[in-house]
């Protein structure tokens, strides 16, 4: 009989409306991932997400407060130019300006390699021939080296200087101003068309790419220098704030340049502002050091992966700075194909029907595809044909020509677990499951022992596509509970490493292909 | 075996001793569900589970599958069994080896080289004070690059 007792334990050992899965957790470790620009970044670039010396000094004249003391400034010179022992140019003069700019104090073996180093070898291009120069002529300016012999070069220097033909640069404002810059700090007399030339300058356009960026300080700060007429326009400021306001421009050096010119234009509040929000932020709090400006940025390819390992959930986290990158890239035209693709599916893939008017792109990836694969092309074709069927499920197929693989080879090994992971991509793939036996034997062994390349990660993949290999589900359960082992890193626990040490970054590209792996993510009833 | 039929909620209201008599008879009444998702291309994949209305504190026998109408890269059926009630739910006669999880009232078991299909069978048998035994059952397939997961529960 039932009784009320019996009906307070109705659900004790009911089964979940919704079966625990993973969308949630991937979904925040996706979204830490998010770059400046609304696309993911990935997570494996960690090493390189180290502030560093050169974008710290391109700044260091406008980082007001945010400046690095002199000790960080000191520690981190130590750390890159004598531990690294460093030699070059740019290196050595991002450490002096840091240095001069915190003042911090230069040790003797630091003054020394700088006094050292060499006067760059003669460019062809005039333009790289300015800019070395310059370089090794701001050194000079910047400390004082009569205790050294690095005077003794500047006479040569000076001659190179000479050498440069004022009419070759007479319609590049920046190049004509980095040259008499260059002789004022030599304290060497200019040639009188020089300053003909720069007194000729004036604003052609706003900033709105490289040249025009550098060209339109160029012209503010000979008008400041040489204290001459300059027409300009009256929306340069907002135009400026704008650019860098809204993170559309990753290059550091015409960061710093924009700042320089709001500075020249009277607009110290509007630079400093801009420098707390976009420059600051990037410090890295280990050196104190800020990190490149195209490190901030996500990539077409991470969002990409983030779109294939959620799939029908990528909407929910794709926003519409996302989508409208995607479409800026795609709309490019010097991007290339495989990006465009990629790009193409993500934006697919993020809810957007806007995908429709880029699809030009698939019928031209279609056309490229060999009607036949051999060992030879078989990583380019397995690359283009993973994305292009994301985009175009009824793209043709072509099939693999069989080849030998042996086992102890690590290069036909790959090419074999390649060809068996990706057999669904080829109009053979019947007959590729029974390809390359002695791969296959080994098969067993290789995805119980966690080797240490990515052979390991490629016979898991390839492991239910192998009828030959004699595995069968009880196999594939166990060596997916070994891989868990590898899941998670410090900041994300839903994405797989590729090392054993717990200590080592996530990727994302590996977690996006043990999508491959049954039971590697639980995703949950498909939305 | 698409069949689509609605969920009976259990045998709460019946008395044991009309139960015993329910359970001699052949052909005892049973219940159903299914569930499908897409693929890109518009292939299906579906989960499907049959089991047996199954008395109070008696067994049953259950048969779920997770199909495709072509072949994936491989396809898994994840059933599982939940009761209302208390005791352990049992299961045997099972059609596979081992029961593919840790879990005791869960079965799994993954094909692929050219399957379509993955399916359990069996009889499954609730708690001594449990009064309704249910099933889920997930398909889940890799197919031209995507996951994707069909489910159902009775």
């Amino acid at each position: 009989m039932l009784t009320a007792a019996l009906l307070a334990f109705a659900g004790c050992s009911a089964g979940q409306n919704q079966p625990n899965n993973e969308i949630s957790t991937i979904k925040e470790d996706v979204e830490k991932l998010r770059g400046a620009n609304g696309l993911f970044r990935m997570p494996e670039g960690g090493d390189q997400e180290r502030g560093d010396l050169y974008t710290t000094a391109l700044f260091s004249e406008n980082l007001g407060s945010y400046l690095p003391s002199s000790q960080v400034a000191v520690t981190a010179v130590g750390t890159t130019v004598m531990e690294q022992d460093t030699t070059d140019l740019l290196t050595l003069w991002s450490a002096l300006k840091l240095l001069t700019a915190s003042g911090g104090d230069m040790a003797p073996e630091i003054e020394a390699k700088l006094a050292r180093v060499a006067v760059p070898p003669k460019q062809t291009e005039v333009g790289a021939e300015i800019s070395a120069l310059w370089f090794w002529i701001d050194v000079s300016r910047m400390h004082d080296w009569s205790r050294t012999d690095r005077n003794a070069a500047a006479g040569a220097v000076g001659t190179r200087l000479d050498d440069i033909s004022v009419t070759s640069i007479s319609d590049k404002p920046y190049l004509l101003w980095r040259l008499y810059d260059s002789y004022s700090a030599l304290q060497r007399a200019k040639p009188a068309d020089l300053e003909r030339a720069l007194r000729q300058v004036d604003i052609k356009s706003l900033p709105h790419d490289y040249e025009s960026t550098l060209d339109f300080q160029a012209a503010l700060e000979t008008k400041s220098t040489l204290k001459k007429d300059l027409v300009v326009p009256n929306d340069a400021k907002a135009h400026i704030v704008q650019l860098i306001d809204q993170g559309l421009v990753n290059d550091d050096a015409l960061i710093d340049s924009m700042l320089r010119s709001l500075q020249l234009l009277g607009a110290q509040e509007d630079a400093h502002e801009l420098v707390r929000n976009r420059v600051a932020v990037r410090i890295d709090k280990e050196n104190g050091l800020v990190r490149a400006a195209a490190l901030e940025n996500g990539s077409v390819h991470a969002t990409y992966l983030a779109s294939r390992l959620l799939d029908t959930s990528f909407p929910d986290i794709a926003n519409d700075r996302t989508k409208q990158e995607l479409e800026r890239v795609l709309r490019t035209a010097e991007t290339d194909t495989l990006t465009r693709l990629k790009a193409l599916v993500a934006l697919k893939r993020s809810g957007s029907e806007a995908w429709h008017d880029y699809a030009a792109v698939v019928g031209q990836a279609q056309a490229n595809i060999p009607a036949t694969v051999t060992a030879d092309n078989l990583n380019q074709y397995v690359e283009l044909i993973d994305v292009l069927v994301q985009a175009d499920p009824s793209t043709p197929l072509s099939s693999l020509k069989s080849f030998d693989a042996q086992a102890d080879n690590e290069s036909s090994l790959s090419k074999a677990l390649i060809a068996l992971s990706n057999s669904m991509y080829f109009k053979n793939s019947a007959e590729i499951r029974s390809m390359f036996p002695a791969v296959q034997s080994k098969l067993p062994e290789l995805i119980a022992n966690r080797g240490t390349g990515l052979n390991y990660f490629r016979a898991l993949t390839a492991m239910t596509s192998a009828s030959l290999s004699g595995l069968d589900s009880n196999d594939f359960d166990s060596a997916t509970q070994k891989l868990q082992a590898l899941k998670g890193c410090k900041e994300f626990s839903s994405l797989y490493r590729l090392q054993t040490d717990e200590a080592t970054q996530c990727s994302l590209s590996l977690s996006a292909a043990l999508i491959a792996v049954p039971g590697a993510y639980d995703l949950g009833a498909t939305k | 075996m698409n069949m689509v039929t609605k969920v009976r909620k259990g045998a709460a209201a019946i008395a044991l001793t009309s139960l015993l008599a329910l359970g001699a008879a052949s052909g005892a009444q049973a219940t159903s569900g299914s569930g499908t998702a897409y693929f890109d291309n518009g292939q299906p994949i579906t989960a499907n589970m049959w089991i047996q209305s199954v008395a109070e504190g008696g067994c049953g026998s259950f048969s779920s599958s997770a199909v495709m109408n072509v072949s994936p890269n491989w396809i898994r059926n994840t059933t599982s069994f939940y009761q209302y009630g208390v005791g352990s739910i049992s299961i045997k006669g099972v059609n596979i080896s081992q029961s593919g999880t840790s879990n005791p009232n869960t079965l799994q078991w993954t094909n692929s080289n050219g399957a379509t299909g993955s399916y359990l069978s069996g009889t499954v048998c609730m708690g001594w004070g449990s009064f309704y035994l249910g099933a889920d059952v997930s398909a889940t397939g890799y197919y031209y690059g995507n996951l994707r997961t069909a489910s159902a529960r009775v």
